[in-house]
């Protein structure tokens, strides 16, 4: 009973210490009125699943008064408040970090490997950013973005824009989020099924790709089990961090 | 981009139109019908802006990456330069996350304090404050609101279990009455058969005690658990030469021989596939499966295990199994019904084994059913969790209810919790389980042992304590006063 590890999965601890923070990502297409609320609900949903979490927003570029991922890579010392936080999530501009990851890949085996040693305290990493930006960083990584799709106007088209270039540029696999309103009367549920629909058949008939579509609720807290399911379902697909050993520091 | 909205009585002549405008190259955005005809909204493909401002991005992020070096100076910048930044900053998104991030909590504080405004005004002041289950806000950092980790809620997802209909008791077929005579044959056969029953049994006493081994045996068995059925089949064919110190080997050969195990072919871990913990509550599914789970993890890495929990039923199931995944590295995934199921087995495919831990049923639950045709998928086996410890009877009612088509695979929970290992294993033989492993404790995943036949026969037959549910040599006559239940299967001896 006075055994240092004494409780039941003591023996899962080695386990739990080779587990590496694992990258996901939400491309963005500009459909941000899609987006936003999305990338909230699946924050939301992966801290209350017990991760910590980091956002990369490479929409936005860090400057001298917001700093974000630029400044992590140039001083690894500082830190983010909220950052060693646990079960908390911290959102970081990142576009000219991940800009900067993407220039300086070519010398790295994966453009995202100076990310494990900024965020191994945390569970979850996610990179928001614009295909353009996603594609090269990205690029031959096993990592399935997720592509927001609404029935708003120019949404699938943009988005099968965005899938194609994933798909025929950096070999990635996309699955698809059918953003629905919740509110049968309106109709727009059979609306975003119907975009999805339209968009999975475009890029099985022109790419010979078969994406997965997930439907989720736009209202906060409306689909919980939907998000829930995708949640798990990006977590599943998720590439985990090489974890890197520090030397000691003397 | 250039969108023209073009309206015609019939949709052909607006296409038409359209066409005409755009060329080759027309994109037809909606078709939807008016009043007076149809409308068209219609754009060149050509003229699509590109998904993404990659290039005007990157070049802003070259011009803007000096500033974040603190050597360098900023450098001024042409006319040029500057009207294309602000081009470029205004094709920048409008609303980044971190501020839409800060928009939701203001929002949230603010419906806070109205609710709580609200709940003064109703003067409830006995109301408690609720445990917050939601997760803790994010960490935004900003220029105006510089670096407050505030934390605020996210509204509670309040999982409902679907509610389960009652299932309508099936009407009681009520046989047609049959005629006098066939009743009276029946009734003839039962008393022919009871009788024989009765005479055998006689029979099969006085031999037992003309030969005091085989009574001696048959008090051993039951002591340790075995079912007096069983212990007559393998007595009944013990050869008569047999000295008692031979006897006993002889008899626990018989039981190690009829025990299957998986000790000659693959273990589970090695073999790997889909398997479906079943069996009663309480029984251990969710640890033996989190024990699989860390073995084969160990063996083969966290990626080549998927964990799916059906346990949408018992408070906490998901958590447990999602607690024991986290520890692994692996994702525990959880599924409502079928169709949710097999999608989840295609996004497991490549995995070298598939856990799907179930809800724990009674055998007269009407909801196993329900359950099992869940289960009812290509390469799912199902492997039932049987507790070690239980009672010969609800062993049986446990093994016949979960019973499927083909080999029926069996794990030994709780060994070391067992009294007697009889039972347990008397049930294995008489349904012809095949043993895949036993766990012997709570440890996860120390506590998983292969399952060996000899091994368990021996601490099956091990002197237990003295007992007061025990019979004594003069007790065994009781065991036969009732006509025992004839079970299928064949005893190898």
């Amino acid at each position: 009973m006075l055994e240092y590890l004494s409780n039941q999965g003591a023996g899962l601890q080695g386990f739990a210490l080779q587990t590496a923070p694992r990258v996901m990502a939400l491309a963005s297409h500009g459909s941000q009125q899609d987006e936003l609320p999305l990338l909230w609900e699946l924050c939301s949903t992966l801290v209350g699943l017990g991760y910590s979490v980091a956002v990369l927003d490479g929409t936005s570029a860090e400057s001298e008064q917001n700093h974000g991922l630029g400044h992590l890579l140039e001083d690894a010392c500082w830190r983010p408040d909220g950052m060693d936080e646990p079960n908390s999530w911290v959102v970081l501009p990142a576009g000219l970090g991940l800009q900067r990851l993407c220039d300086s890949a070519g010398s790295r085996a994966s453009a995202l490997e100076p990310l494990s040693q900024l965020f191994q305290n945390y569970g979850v990493v996610l990179i928001y950013a614009r295909v353009g930006l996603m594609v090269p960083l990205l690029d031959g990584s096993d990592i399935e973005p997720l592509l927001a799709v609404s029935p708003q106007a120019m949404s699938p088209v943009t988005a099968y824009q965005a899938l194609k270039e994933m798909v025929l540029k950096a070999r990635l696999k996309p699955t698809i989020a059918a953003i629905m309103d919740d509110s049968p009367a309106t109709g727009t549920a059979v609306g975003a099924n119907s975009a999805a629909k339209k968009l999975q058949d475009c890029a099985m008939t022109f790419l010979g790709y078969h994406a997965h579509t997930q439907a989720v609720g736009r209202q906060t807290g409306a689909g919980p089990d939907q998000m829930f399911q995708l949640a798990l379902r990006l977590l599943e697909n998720a590439v985990a961090l090489p974890r890197k050993h520090w030397a000691g520091v003397h | 981009m250039n969108i023209q909205r073009f309206t015609a009585p019939t949709s052909r002549e607006a296409l038409a139109k359209a066409r005409l405008a755009f060329g080759d190259e027309t994109l037809i955005l909606s078709n939807r019908s008016t009043a007076s005809g149809v409308e068209v909204l219609a754009t060149a493909e050509n003229t699509l802006a590109p998904s993404d401002r990659s290039e005007s991005f990157a070049s802003r992020v070259r011009d803007q990456a000096p500033p974040l070096s603190r050597d360098s100076d900023v450098g001024t910048l042409d006319l040029r330069a500057q009207v294309e930044d602000d081009a470029a900053q205004l094709a920048m998104s409008t609303l980044s996350f971190q501020d839409y991030v800060r928009e939701r909590m203001l929002r949230r504080r603010a419906e806070a304090l109205a609710a709580e405004k609200n709940g003064n005004i109703l003067g409830n002041g006995n109301a408690k404050p609720s445990a917050d289950p939601r997760p803790p806000a994010p960490a935004v950092r900003s220029a105006a609101a510089p670096a407050k980790a505030t934390r605020a809620d996210v509204p509670a997802a309040i999982k409902t279990a679907p509610a389960r209909k009652a299932e309508a008791p099936a009407p009681i077929a009520t046989a047609p009455a049959s005629k006098l005579s066939e009743g009276m044959v029946d009734e003839l056969h039962a008393m022919k058969t009871l009788i024989e029953d009765r005479f055998n049994t006689l029979t099969w006493l006085g031999q037992a005690r003309q030969h005091p081994i085989q009574s001696n045996l048959m008090l051993k068995l039951i002591r340790a658990g075995y079912s007096p059925t069983l212990a007559r089949t393998i007595l009944e064919r013990m050869p008569e030469d047999v000295g008692a110190a031979e006897s006993l080997r002889w008899v626990m050969a018989v039981l190690e021989r009829n025990l299957k195990t998986d000790a000659r072919s693959r273990p589970l871990i090695e073999e790997g596939g889909v398997y479906a913990l079943v069996g009663a509550t309480g029984v251990g599914k969710t640890t033996t499966a989190a024990k699989l789970a860390g073995l084969c993890a160990r063996e083969h890495g966290p990626a080549s295990v998927g964990l799916i929990t059906l346990d949408n039923y018992r408070v906490g199931a998901h958590d447990q199994l999602r607690s024991f995944g986290r520890m692994l590295g692996v994702v525990a995934h959880l599924a409502h019904d079928r169709a949710a199921l097999q999608d989840l087995l295609n996004l497991l495919a490549n995995k070298k084994m598939v856990l799907i831990d179930t809800t724990g049923l009674a055998p007269s639950d009407p909801r196993k059913r329900e359950m099992l045709s869940v289960l009812d998928l290509p390469r799912v086996n199902r492997l039932l969790v049987l507790n070690a410890g239980g009672h010969g009877d609800t062993l049986d009612s446990v093994v016949a209810s979960f019973k499927s088509s083909g080999v029926q695979q069996a794990v030994l929970s709780k060994i070391d919790e067992a009294a007697k290992l009889g039972p347990v294993l008397d049930a294995s033989i008489r349904h012809q389980l095949l043993l895949r492993g036993v766990t012997m404790g709570q440890k996860v995943p120390e506590d998983w042992d292969s399952a060996d036949a000899a091994k368990l026969v021996r601490l099956s037959m091990r002197s237990p304590a003295k007992s007061a549910f025990d019979p004594k040599a003069a007790d065994l006559g009781f065991f036969y006063s009732q006509p025992l239940p004839v079970h299928p299967g064949h005893l190898n001896a």
